[in-house]
């Protein structure tokens, strides 16, 4: 009696693991976190002007996959330019999103919800550079964030 | 045995429940999931926003802007695709965006009648003080137009489908007749008829 408890158990167990696996691959469970890079613009002191990066990685699985290897920035006139370079560090193509937030230099988020998430196609190993104009004179830091 | 059974129908009904049938609920206005090859919201994101991002980035318009505000007029898309598509959806969030900026002032002219009309009531309608109606011929002309065209190509072979959309801009002095700045965004969708669910 007790064997065929065990045995109905673990039937039970592997019906309910095979389910939640089928329910991730179907899209139900969709994992949206990401990595993000974050530029700002120093705004006093030595390194007036250079550019303080960070990388956060929320998703290990991205982070596995792609890399920010390069964050960089221009003015065009009074106007924030930021570029940030990914890298595929896997031998197949990966389709990814990328969406650029801009903050101001009280950290306040300018333009929200102004830029939508982008497709991004990186082929096996390739390096690509996304960038894009901050939506106005005020924003100091841009932050790129990724996810698949 | 057959309790065992009904305990693991039930979980799995329950999580049947979570992900199946008739479900509403709100949505990203900014998600990037295309449905179908068909242009949609996601595609005017990228081509409102990658046109923006080259004229302001462009070094004549850098020069341009940094003094004024220059005076522009957004013509209509021309639409060259075989969809309907509300083209005029993609210049309402360029001009959105460029206002935004606070680079460039803009002129409507599709609502110049309703202009006209409200200065014809002001000055010849008897009803406003004359001392408080809107003086007329003080409205700015434009300096710049900007105007567009979206193509389509599309190309099919068997189960796969696969289109190509091209965004051309163009911005043209009104004084000169030149063309001083001009980009294109291109998107290809691909859809793939699928035989295996997963």
């Amino acid at each position: 009696m007790e064997v065929e408890m065990t045995r109905s158990l673990r039937i039970a167990v592997v019906c309910i693991g095979s389910m939640g696996l089928l329910l991730t691959f179907t899209g139900c469970v969709q994992k949206t976190a990401g990595l993000e890079v974050t530029g700002t613009v120093m705004p006093t002191g030595e390194g007036k002007g250079d550019l303080a990066r960070v990388v956060l990685v929320h998703s290990p699985k991205l982070g596995r996959q792609v890399e920010a290897v390069d964050a960089r920035h221009e003015w065009v006139g009074d106007l924030l330019k930021a570029s940030v370079t990914l890298m595929s560090k896997v031998d197949t193509t990966l389709r990814i999103q990328y969406r650029f937030v801009w903050y101001n230099a009280e950290g306040l988020e300018e333009d929200l919800g102004g830029d939508a998430w982008t497709p991004l196609v990186l082929h096996g190993r390739e390096s690509r550079t996304v960038q894009a104009v901050a939506p106005n004179a005020s924003v100091r830091t841009f932050q790129v964030r990724v996810r698949f | 045995m057959r309790s065992i059974g009904l305990v693991g129908v039930s979980v799995l009904a329950i999580l049947m429940a979570g992900c199946w049938g008739p479900r509403v609920e709100y949505g990203d206005p900014l998600a990037s999931e295309p449905l179908t090859t068909d242009f949609g919201a996601s595609d005017l994101q990228q081509i409102a926003a990658g046109m923006v991002d080259s004229l302001l980035a462009f070094p004549e318009i850098v020069k341009l802007t940094a003094e004024r505000q220059p005076v522009l007029l957004v013509a209509k898309v021309r639409n060259k695709t075989m969809q309907h598509i509300d083209t005029e959806a993609i210049t309402d969030s360029i001009r959105a965006k460029l206002i935004k900026s606070g680079k460039f002032r803009f002129i409507d002219r599709s609502t110049d009648s309703a202009i006209l009309e409200e200065l014809i009531l002001q000055h010849e309608g008897g009803h406003t003080d004359p001392a408080r109606a809107v003086p007329k011929g003080r409205q700015y002309g434009a300096e710049y137009i900007l105007y567009a065209n979206l193509a389509q190509f599309e190309q099919q072979l068997g189960n796969k489908r696969d289109v190509y959309y091209k965004f051309t801009m163009m911005l043209r002095s009104v004084e000169t007749g030149l063309v001083i700045w001009s980009d294109e965004k291109e998107i290809r969708k691909v859809a793939t008829r699928r035989w295996v669910g997963l």
